[in-house]
């Protein structure tokens, strides 16, 4: 399956607004769309991984590189 | 100009290690030296600043209420959201927040203006004032959100000054009872509930 792949930037920002951003940007995608988010908090890490197991969405992957992490989420 | 930079710098690093200390201990625990000594400033230098333990918590909590308005209060309360949504923003924003710091630190610290209000309020007439202005601003923001759900029609009239002030009270003591237990989760199973909460018009 590909998809258009949607991407939040969210670096610099600290807990909770890279996690506020992701539930916004996510609630406009449609269901089985991807979102990749981009942030620098390193407690975007575990904020994402909860908010993904809470509300079902799917974290495909979860990369860390310069400084950054990377995380792809596709819609429930 | 260098110089300007330079005393910008102590000034916001004071703050900064002010307010961590404040909101990890509490005002009465951290002393002046102590903020000093983490701050890397030296007591006159503090003293330039912030004539006194009393001015700079005013400065803290001006400083936060300000990152707080610009940072995810303005990110919650969105006019993009619908109005009651934005009660879920603003649910979800207490719970990461709170939850950051116990992955971090392994305790809720809970909210600081709460905090500094419970423990001060009896004893520090300026800083009581200074924290009911920051709650009646968050007030303020609930107000608008529930004028503007009864405008929609997404929900009948009420008084909405009186359940933003119940919302807010809601809010903050459900933080409370996370901070009790010591448990972020709290927050995230009774705070979407905030919802339900409504004061009836009287007459």
């Amino acid at each position: 399956m590909t998809e258009h792949l949607h991407t939040l930037d969210a670096r610099g920002l600290s807990c909770p607004l890279p996690i506020l951003r992701t539930r916004k940007a996510i609630a406009a995608l449609a269901s089985g769309e991807v979102l990749e988010v981009i942030a620098t908090d390193p407690g975007s890490v575990k904020d994402i991984s909860s908010f993904c197991e809470q509300t079902g969405h799917e974290l495909l992957e979860h990369t860390a590189a310069d400084d950054s992490f990377v995380f792809r989420i596709r819609k429930h | 100009m260098a110089v300007m930079q330079f005393e910008t710098n102590t000034k916001s690093r004071i703050l900064t290690v002010a307010r961590q200390l404040f909101h990890s201990r509490s005002y009465a625990d951290v002393g002046v030296k102590q903020i000093c000594d983490e701050a890397r400033v030296q007591k006159g230098s503090f003293y330039h600043f912030f004539p006194s333990k009393r001015d700079l918590a005013l400065a803290v909590i001006d400083d936060m209420a300000d990152d707080w308005a610009h940072g995810f209060v303005a990110e919650a309360f969105d006019h993009n959201l619908a109005p009651l949504e934005r009660l879920e923003y603003m649910v979800d924003a207490a719970y990461y927040w709170q939850k950051a710091a116990k992955d971090i630190e392994g305790r809720v610290r809970g909210c600081l203006f709460g905090n500094l209000a419970l423990e001060v309020s009896t004893r520090e007439e300026i800083l009581r004032a200074k924290l009911m202005a920051v709650f009646n601003k968050t007030k303020g923001k609930f107000r608008e959100t529930l004028e503007e759900a009864v405008a929609s029609g997404a929900i009948a009239a009420l008084d909405a000054d009186s359940t933003a002030a119940a919302m807010l009270a809601y809010l903050e003591g459900v933080i409370l009872l996370a901070k009790t237990q010591n448990d972020p989760d709290v927050i995230r199973t009774l705070g979407p509930a905030i919802k339900s909460l409504r004061i009836e018009l009287l007459n």
